[in-house]
């Protein structure tokens, strides 16, 4: 049982552990309620001039908050179809760090107790394992990611609310960029030996990411931006931040070309951390 | 000791007496009368800025000065003192793009103003003789104004010292019981001067005559440096300057004045977005021509000691759309409705304070000018979604200017949404009885 059918089953068995604990249906509501708060506090902010932040304690608390970290035209391009763009990544960001720690937590359980020495020694290698976890984590997203999205829709609906072409590429985006974090989850996993070391690893990386990308788009100062623009030029060809921007540029500006550059990046990154991922696994599997 | 801590104690209050001072510095700084595709920005580039922006393929005015800043904490800015230093530096500008060739610019004398029509946008710049002839012709007509004024305020005076003298004279023959007929008759033939007309061929009079370089480049990067009479490039004059083009232009915006809140108008800027409203009031528009510029360059070119976004796009809102009327499409049909004139009117008896009416430019209204010349969208809370655009022009334009409206009553359905979010935890729960279920038919089996 090699290759394409090992990864298939042990797919299955991997959605199957995880569909079967309560763990992933009590973090998909938990997330779900942290996007539906902002929609609710959207439509409490409307009045006869238009959506306006101050009518909710909540959102003038958070808009207030964006506009003197990014600039009053980053609060206005993701409100201007509607809340459901600001309420997706609200949920979606949570529920996508929980699935990814979940995954480097079960990897090095498993480690620990022996089933993946046992699994290599039996049908299937170590980067069959690997990669089915990986296949696992991208099925669970885009399991919760249609969920949310069916949500949204009812909510919009049941609203008057639109959820907006903007959401709709947003959905897709996040999809094709879950690819990559989910890769950079795995790479983590393998490179550590302790399952605290590889989830701490994970989040530095990840944290550093948002950090360098958001902080070129700061207009608190001169020097941190500056600081961050050189940073970010330098790190942003493995920061999936950066490429969910630039798709979603070219979304907005309809350049299909920067589109298609920014999905193309996203694959060849996760490709190559996916190969540095499996070449740490095979260093490790000849050491054992 | 008690007359010299009475002495130190008075040393200490007096200095409580007098404001922090702000620290002058001299520095050679370039004054900058910057288009932003709207106006003209006035700003100045310190000598640490290395960066000036500027408007591609329009007139900016930039010259070299040296005068003493000083920071005004309270705006947290850097403001010229030209009060005591103000000097004008002569020579020459260049340009150098980025093959390395050079553009020399000469100081010339420049002014720019703003000419009165129907909609904001009139800018005029002017150099040289034409300058001079623009400037000398406002200060006349100003000049002539005055003097109109006067000639006005003598004749007035000479009416009012008729019309007294008659008055007084009427009242005399009547209390001698006589004929005032014809004393009443040269009263009503009295008429009073004219009052004569400001001059208001201009939004915004010439700026007065200023010596500059004009400055107009294609989008791009530059270099600009500052030769002296003695063909010396002067120290610490090497900037780069930023040529800012729009990355959209032509796009449309619009300008949103609630009824019952007309002083408070919101704006929808990006093309295809929904403006969400409570459907409690009608709705005025007026649609503007937007340009869409990167946020720091943008906020730099109007005031270079301002920061922005490096990273992100906004819309600037350029002029208001001429005579415009918008297609407006609901679940009753497609109406178009035209630009008109509007007045606000205090009410006398509404808690509402005001009403807008259409203007009645021969009518109740008659010698004012409208309060507001916009588009006004019916709304009520029965409507759900009405989408407008603008009507009549091509098709790109269109695409930008539409626009839904969609009316919002309060949050809706909270039963149902709380039964979404609990789906999972209902799935989950299934999911394990189920289990439990099997679980136990298995122990039973086994047993």
């Amino acid at each position: 049982m090699k290759g394409f059918h090992g990864t298939k089953v042990l797919t299955r068995l991997h959605l199957k552990e995880m569909f079967l604990t309560p763990a992933f249906f009590i973090a998909a509501a938990i997330s779900t309620v942290f996007g539906y708060l902002p929609v609710r506090g959207f439509v409490n902010s409307i009045g006869s001039q238009g959506f306006n932040p101050s009518l909710s304690p909540m959102f003038a608390n958070i808009t207030a908050s964006l506009e003197s970290l990014f600039s009053e035209v980053l609060v206005d391009t993701l409100f201007a179809q509607g809340p459901f763009l600001f309420a997706l990544y609200c949920a979606y960001i949570p529920m996508l760090l929980y699935i990814c720690a979940s995954s480097i937590i079960t990897y090095h359980f498993q480690r620990d107790v022996g089933a993946i020495e046992l699994v290599r020694f039996g049908p299937v290698r170590s980067r069959t394992y690997l990669l089915s976890l990986f296949l696992k984590d991208l099925v669970s997203i885009i399991v919760y990611i249609a969920y949310l999205t069916i949500t949204f829709f009812i909510i919009s609906r049941l609203n008057n609310l639109l959820l907006g072409p903007a959401f709709i590429q947003s959905v897709c985006v996040l999809a094709v960029v879950s690819v990559l974090i989910c890769a950079y989850a795995r790479l983590a996993a393998s490179a550590t030996s302790s399952g605290i070391g590889s989830l701490s690893l994970f989040l530095i990386v990840m944290i550093s990411f948002a950090i360098v990308h958001v902080g070129s788009y700061t207009v608190i100062h001169d020097y941190i931006r500056n600081v961050s623009t050189i940073l970010s030029w330098i790190v942003r060809w493995f920061s999936p931040f950066y490429f969910v921007t630039s798709v979603q540029t070219g979304l907005e500006i309809q350049s299909f070309w920067m589109v298609v550059a920014g999905i193309l990046g996203i694959l060849v990154v996760t490709a190559l951390v996916g190969f540095v991922a499996i070449w740490t696994e095979r260093h490790k599997e000849t050491r054992t | 000791m008690k007359r010299l801590t009475i002495i130190l104690l008075a040393m200490l209050c007096s200095f409580s007496l007098f404001g922090e001072v702000p620290v002058r510095s001299e520095e050679l700084l370039y004054s900058i009368a910057a288009f932003s595709g709207k106006d003209y920005a006035l700003t100045f580039a310190k000598e640490d800025a290395t960066t000036i922006y500027l408007y591609a393929n329009a007139d900016n005015f930039l010259s070299m000065k040296k005068n003493f800043i000083y920071y005004w904490p309270i705006t947290g800015l850097w403001m010229i003192d030209d009060s005591v230093l103000d000097v004008t530096f002569d020579g020459v500008m260049q340009v150098i793009d980025s093959k390395g060739n050079v553009q020399q610019f000469e100081e010339v004398e420049y002014t720019f103003f703003n000419m009165r029509g129907t909609y904001d946008n009139n800018w005029h710049v002017k150099t040289g003789q034409e300058a001079i002839d623009e400037w000398n012709s406002y200060v006349q007509s100003y000049l002539d104004y005055q003097e109109a004024t006067a000639a006005y305020n003598r004749e007035y005076s000479a009416y009012q010292e008729q019309t007294t003298a008659l008055f007084y004279e009427i009242l005399a023959v009547r209390e001698q019981g006589g004929d005032t007929e014809t004393l009443l008759q040269q009263l009503s033939t009295l008429i009073p001067p004219v009052e004569p007309a400001m001059p208001n061929i201009y939004t915004v009079p010439p700026a007065r005559i200023q010596y500059g370089y004009r400055i107009n480049l294609g989008a791009g990067e530059y270099r600009l440096r500052f030769i002296d009479k003695d063909g010396r490039v002067m120290q610490d004059s090497e900037k780069t300057i930023v040529s800012v083009e729009s990355r959209r232009s032509d796009s449309i915006g619009y300008e949103i004045f609630p009824a019952d809140r007309w002083t408070m108008p919101s704006e929808s800027f990006a093309p295809s977005s929904v403006l969400y409203v409570d459907g409690t009031s009608d709705m005025y528009v007026r649609p503007f021509y937007q340009d869409e510029f990167l946020d720091l360059q943008y906020n730099k070119m109007i005031d270079n000691q301002s920061s922005g976004n490096p990273n992100l796009y906004r819309w600037v809102r350029i002029q208001q759309v001429p005579n415009s009327s918008v297609e407006i499409t609901t679940s009753k049909g497609v109406q178009v409705v035209n630009e008109q004139p509007f007045m606000v009117e205090q009410s006398k008896s509404t808690t509402l304070g005001y009403s807008i009416v259409p203007y009645d430019a021969q009518g109740v209204h008659a010698g004012k000018s409208p309060s507001i010349v916009a588009l006004h969208i019916p709304l009520s809370t029965d409507d759900k979604e009405i989408s407008l655009s603008l009507a009549g022009v091509e098709d790109s334009i269109k695409g930008s200017s539409k626009r839904i409206i969609r009316v919002i009553t309060g949050i809706k359905g909270e039963l149902i949404t709380v039964l979404l979010i609990v789906i999972p935890l209902i799935v989950t729960f299934i999911v394990r009885t189920v289990r439990k279920r099997r679980l136990a038919s298995v122990l039973v089996e086994v047993s």
